[in-house]
């Protein structure tokens, strides 16, 4: 189950590069990475990483819960 | 269809008043006052010599639509992720219920700051703040979603219950957005 959910992270997460690079390419843009300096680029990746923390917990946060009943639930029909 | 007894009414005062202006005014034609041929007369309105302001009326083919003939959305075109949550719990006649439900204020809280991050990332890496703005509702909007749920529970006479009600969508969504600013990092090299 968690496998089938994986590859369907890596599905999504090409086809929305693929909309993100075509909608570049329909304004004729290409991302510049020398217009941001040393200091922006470790602060861009702190926000990003702490961002994709808080998405994750919110995802896990949800999964654990319904795990936890069924634990639950198994618990108390034993 | 015959004319109703208020229709006849209004009718009658209306040529009533009608009289009254023309006792009133000389008849005056629009050609006087402007160079375009229209059958206005008694001080009627006329739309093209009139220049005070005037309420638009659905009726008349001459009147231009207030907000024109093409509403230019572009320029206000923004991200429009209409997600809704209608979520409703009735306990009635009940004791020891425990509720527990999702969180969703924390979930459009980080959505928001996800899309803030995109549209930062895209203004600094691209030179054209236009063409920057551009490009960020360009892809805001292929990933808009509209999302409605509606989740009611209904509990009546009832002891020792516990409710746990999940908002699974609010988390696809943040979902996406993350994906949408790795693809933008990692284009840049930064992930």
């Amino acid at each position: 189950m968690s496998n089938n959910n994986e590859d369907f992270q890596n599905i999504s997460g090409r086809i929305i590069d693929m909309i993100v690079g075509s909608t570049l390419k329909k304004h004729g843009v290409k991302l510049d990475p020398s217009r941001i300096d040393p200091e922006q680029r470790e602060e861009i990746k702190k926000i990003v990483e702490d961002l994709r923390k808080s998405a994750d917990s919110l995802t896990k946060k949800t999964s654990e819960e319904d795990n936890n009943e069924e634990d639950n639930k198994d618990e108390t029909n034993k | 269809m015959g004319m109703s007894s208020y229709d006849k009414k209004r009718l009658l005062m209306l040529e009533r008043r009608n009289d009254e202006r023309c006792q009133d005014q000389e008849p005056v034609t629009c050609e006087d006052k402007c160079d375009h041929s229209c059958d206005h007369h008694c001080g009627d309105h006329c739309n093209v010599c009139d220049q005070g302001p005037q309420q638009w009326n659905a009726l008349d083919p001459t009147m231009d639509f207030p907000f024109g003939n093409s509403i230019d959305q572009d320029a206000e075109a923004e991200l429009k992720n209409v997600q809704k949550s209608f979520e409703s719990i009735v306990i009635k006649d009940s004791c020891d219920v425990d509720v527990r439900t999702t969180d969703t204020q924390l979930a459009v809280n980080i959505q928001v700051a996800i899309q803030v991050a995109i549209a930062l990332i895209i203004s600094i890496s691209i030179a054209d703040s236009e063409r920057a703005n551009s490009i960020t509702q360009d892809i805001e909007a292929q990933l808009k979603s509209a999302q409605v749920n509606k989740q009611q529970t209904y509990i009546e006479n009832s002891r020792n219950v516990t409710v746990a009600t999940d908002d699974s969508d609010v988390a696809v969504n943040v979902q996406v957005a993350i994906q949408v600013l790795i693809a933008l990092v990692v284009r840049l090299g930064i992930l």
